[in-house]
């Protein structure tokens, strides 16, 4: 039935259409969007997983105390915890569990061994960890602990049970965490570490270098106020600020980032904004309704063919096993990452294109998945498009990648306008999915500049193997070949379920792309051999034929 | 639970059903309310609806939840100094059941228990039931300092309601409503005649006027308190256009009606087919209004609205024995301040104030998907079955007054829905 014959009218139901509809999370969401340098980062406060340190307890650090915040007596009997445990917890849960403060520690604490701690101690006696959480966060995972609990005008009860592990074995969140608890509150960026880590710590937050706030009447193109300038530079006012020396000299001190905190600016576009910012928009000239359709299959087309050359490009890469040796490695394991990263985003849109397709297909049959590769990768505005094209990753591959990739050029101009007609036609839900497919282009983009710059450092191809380019009916194909169209299948099916009766189809085509034994093994099987990977349209399925622009 | 799961433990997963602004479905699970054209509601199927009833089948509503109580009553006292004809209290002694008043120690024992359990992200709700709470203001104000300051200590946010007659309230009494957020139901049944027909002094007078002195003030400065009028309909008076006009003239800008079901005065088979031309003439008349532009006064349309337009609904009509509990006078723990003394009610035994197993028991024999005839009703999950209290009233024709009731509120909600989709803002969640 299609989509536009049923309109939700109330909340629930309109919770409903977007929980089907929902196109993957926004970008901003992602590992690669996150605050800070390491994962999980800045993120999470630290603290969230040591506030379950003792089994069925949750505690909270208040100040130099270490306070009661829930009892699971519940799952402690599940469990079949100790009677004495369970009889202590309950003793808890019962008289009212956020009275309770932990007096004392006793356990193995790296570093400081077999200790027993009261925790008024604990920041106020040298030669102790010097504060609760850290002493908490320094006992062994399983090995016993022994707590005292105490609330006035009770008896103190005292606890033991082996330290909680925080992780199941099988590396996920314990199931004691709610979901939601680790996040629940962000780790606090001191002012002072704001000033003192530069250089990409704050990876997305803290810019070191921004053109600078334009004052009222000035040009934007004006050369005085496009030099690059200090973001936490101290003087604020007056002429055009200068360039940055390497000392970064001029910087705000310690002292005064606290008290000047507020005097950052926000940076949007490289540039800081004090007035009101309107984004541009990406939407461009909305298609006729019968050219919606062959466009979004045009696309999807795009998406495949582009994915395929990646992949191509990334296994040409000099990638041996082991701990890198040199920055030609390094670069180019960096390279190879980042190549498969951006495929694998690819192959996402080429999902997200699907399901707009789905919700436009009016029977009667079941839905065509669009699982065909571009004729051709679309030119810059409106100049003829190219073939598709197997190559290693050499300087002018890359910079063809970084031209498809361009915000509102090749790619991002063919969503531009599927955009404006989901826009036009007031379908929101759809209108979201293109802007996170166009916006997670723009993080290839971003991307692919980056890896010219790692692979730039080096003067030739040292980065590259030396592959020769088969003929697509060379028989070393035969395997990549087969594993490439057994996902084209599982794809198929997937996409023409969609949802969740779908997802089991999805999922295998997951795992026959990754791994020794999917394309991905092919691929590093052919590369190991000399031989660069190239994909061909299968020839005995219309289904999979390819597809020529609208 | 899949669609077709669905539809063969519920014969009726969804129904199609006509307002004055078109043809909709109503997804029971979730009471997910859909537009549809005409001819697609012809071929509509359980297919077409997937995404809606595999989001209802999510919902969970054929477990039943274990939850700790988040807010419990207060039968502070056992008195009352009015006669009601239908009072299901029995003047507060629960026929034999209940006797005395509440101490101050077992207040705070039964505030400290609520504390030590409740779900620290909502808020809990400490109500005052009676007979009639303020015959004992010394015991309120004692309660309501106490779990102010035990809450704060805590970190928990509380609230008060109470239930009053209105005859004994005095400006003390109302410093301390207004100055706690508090939801203040006063019983009165307006007009005039029909009040002092039903709600009598022991020596047989009428109250209306006394109400009225007593809660006026609090009518024009209400502080924190929000302030319903209840009024108790009996079969003999079903004028509830003239029974509301009577308490809005009167200051009352929430007003609601509930018939007697049970005992002197109720309600018949026979008297039905009134009640539900009654309540729909109010409810067309506060339509007409709130599409003009205007706020309606009548509480029961005005909560059906927003818990459809939420989306509401649950496998059980109220949280007794789950997420509400009363207390009795002597400390006890029930399902529900219409139940305290009797067993089957009890949620405690010697050793603890609520035992899990007999909250456990309690809701699953009162699931609305195990009792019969609500089990494939299409209306299961809006009104749960009704209070279950009164379930041996449950007849086709008081069912069919409440189908009836809830079929208005549906074309009203769709008609409001597009015609005053502000009138559902920031409220609109609160029902």
């Amino acid at each position: 039935m299609p989509a536009d014959k049923l309109q939700p009218r109330n909340r629930t139901a309109r919770l409903a259409q977007s929980r089907a509809r929902a196109a993957g999370n926004p970008v901003t969401t992602e590992l690669e969007s996150g605050v800070g340098n390491c994962f999980p980062g800045l993120e999470m406060d630290l603290r969230n997983l040591d506030r379950r340190f003792f089994p069925y307890l949750a505690v909270d650090f208040v100040g130099r105390t270490i306070v009661v915040a829930e009892v699971d007596v519940d799952r402690a009997v599940q469990d079949g915890a100790p009677a004495a445990l369970v009889g202590a917890l309950r003793r808890i849960a019962g008289d009212t569990p956020q009275a309770w403060q932990l007096t004392n520690l006793d356990g193995d604490f790296a570093g400081f061994g077999q200790q027993s701690y009261p925790v008024t101690s604990l920041g106020t006696t040298p030669g102790r960890p010097p504060d609760a959480w850290t002493a908490v966060r320094l006992l062994r995972p399983g090995a016993p602990v022994l707590i005292t609990a105490q609330r006035q005008g009770a008896q103190p009860i005292t606890l033991t049970a082996p330290r909680a592990s925080y992780l199941t074995d099988d590396g996920a969140f314990a199931e004691m965490f709610a979901p939601g608890e680790l996040t629940q509150s962000l780790c606090s960026p001191w002012t002072h570490d704001f000033r003192d880590c530069g250089c990409f710590y704050w990876a997305s937050n803290h810019p070191d270098i921004v053109a600078p706030a334009l004052p009222a009447g000035v040009d934007a193109d004006d050369p005085d106020w496009t030099t690059p300038t200090l973001w936490q530079r101290a003087t604020r006012t007056g002429g055009p600020p200068p360039a940055p020396d390497p000392q970064h000299s001029g910087e705000m001190a310690h002292i005064e980032i606290n008290s000047r905190w507020q005097e950052l600016d926000v940076v949007l576009d490289g540039r800081e904004q004090r007035d009101p910012y309107e984004p541009g928009s990406v939407a461009g000239t909305p298609l006729a309704p019968e050219l919606l359709e062959p466009t979004l299959r045009y696309a999807a087309g795009v998406e495949l063919a582009v994915m395929l050359e990646y992949l191509a490009a990334a296994f040409s890469l000099r990638n041996p096993p082991g701990a890198p040796t040199s920055e030609v490695h390094r670069d180019a394991r960096a390279a190879q990452a980042e190549l498969l990263r951006v495929a694998t985003s690819e192959m996402r849109h080429l999902r997200h294109v699907n399901d707009l397709l789905f919700d436009l297909h009016q029977g009667p049959g079941p839905f065509q998945p669009a699982l065909g590769v571009a004729t051709e990768v679309p030119g810059t505005a409106g100049a003829p498009g190219r073939p598709i094209v197997f190559a290693p990753l050499t300087p002018p591959v890359l910079a063809e990648f970084v031209r498809v990739e361009a915000p509102s050029l090749t790619v991002d101009a063919l969503y531009s306008s599927i955009l404006a007609t989901y826009q036009r036609d007031g379908q929101e839900m759809h209108a979201a999915t293109v802007l996170a497919v166009m916006a997670e282009g723009a993080d290839h983009y971003d991307t692919f500049r980056t890896v010219q710059e790692w692979l730039g450092r080096h003067a030739g191809t040292p980065y590259l193997l030396d592959l020769r380019t088969p003929p697509a009916d060379d028989p070393a194909l035969g395997p990549l070949q087969q594993r490439y169209e057994d996902v084209l299948n599982r794809l198929h099916r997937g996409y023409q379920l969609r949802g969740t009766a779908g997802a089991a189809d999805i999922a295998a085509a997951r795992l026959a792309m990754l791994g020794p034994t999917g394309v991905q093994g092919a691929c590093e099987q052919l590369a190991r051999d000399g031989v660069l990977p190239v994909f061909t349209v299968p020839t005995d399925a219309a289904r999979f034929a390819p597809v020529p622009p609208p | 639970m899949n669609a077709s799961e669905a539809t063969s433990a519920d014969p009726t997963g969804w129904r199609t059903f006509r307002s004055r602004v078109g043809t909709h479905v109503l997804v029971l699970r979730g009471s997910q309310i859909l537009d549809v054209d005409p001819a697609t509601a012809d071929a509509l199927d359980d297919a077409a609806l997937a995404e809606y009833l595999d989001h209802g089948a999510d919902l969970g509503l054929s477990a039943v939840p274990a939850v700790a109580p988040q807010s419990i009553s207060l039968n502070v006292t056992s008195a009352c100094n009015l006669a009601c004809s239908y009072c299901y209290a029995d003047r507060g002694r629960f026929g034999g059941a209940q006797g005395g008043a509440m101490g101050p120690r077992a207040a705070e024992e039964a505030i400290e228990k609520l504390l030590a359990s409740c779900d620290r992200r909502a808020p809990v709700t400490i109500g005052f039931m009676g007979g009639e709470p303020f015959l004992h203001p010394a015991l309120l104000a004692h309660v309501v300092d106490y779990a102010s300051r035990r809450a704060g200590e805590v970190g928990q946010r509380v609230g008060f309601s109470v239930t009053t007659n209105g005859t004994r309230l005095t400006p003390a009494d109302l410093d301390l409503v207004r100055s706690h957020p508090f939801a203040v139901t006063v019983s009165i049944d307006g007009g005039r005649a029909t009040h002092d027909r039903l709600r009598l002094t022991v020596n047989g007078e009428g109250t209306w006027d006394e109400v009225l002195a007593n809660v006026g003030p609090l009518l024009a400065e209400p502080g924190y308190a929000s302030v319903t009028a209840r009024a108790t309909v009996w079969r003999d008076d079903l004028d509830l256009v003239g029974r509301h006009a009577a308490l809005t003239a009167v200051g009352f800008t929430s007003i609601g009606f509930s018939p007697v079901r049970l005992g002197w005065g109720a309600l018949r088979d026979e008297d039905w087919p009134r009640w539900t031309a009654a309540s729909i003439a109010l409810g067309e008349q506060e339509l007409a209004a709130v599409r003009a532009g205007a706020e309606t006064t009548f509480d029961n349309f005005a909560v059906a609205l927003r818990r459809l337009h939420a989306g509401s609904s649950s496998p059980f009509p109220c949280g007794a024995g789950g997420g509400y509990a009363s207390v009795s006078t002597d400390g006890q723990w029930y399902a529900c301040h219409r139940a305290v003394g009797s067993p089957e009610y009890a949620l405690g035994d010697a050793t603890t104030h609520v035992d899990p197993a007999r909250q456990l028991r309690f809701l699953t024999e009162r699931h609305v998907e195990r009792v019969e005839p609500c089990r494939s009703c299409w209306a299961r999950y809006l009104c749960s079955g009704g209070c279950h209290q009164e379930a041996s009233t449950r007849t086709d024709a008081a069912c069919d007054a409440i189908r009836s009731w809830l079929e208005f509120c549906l074309d009203a909600y769709c008609v409001l829905s597009s015609e005053r989709p502000d009138w559902f803002g920031p409220r609109a969640g609160g029902a």
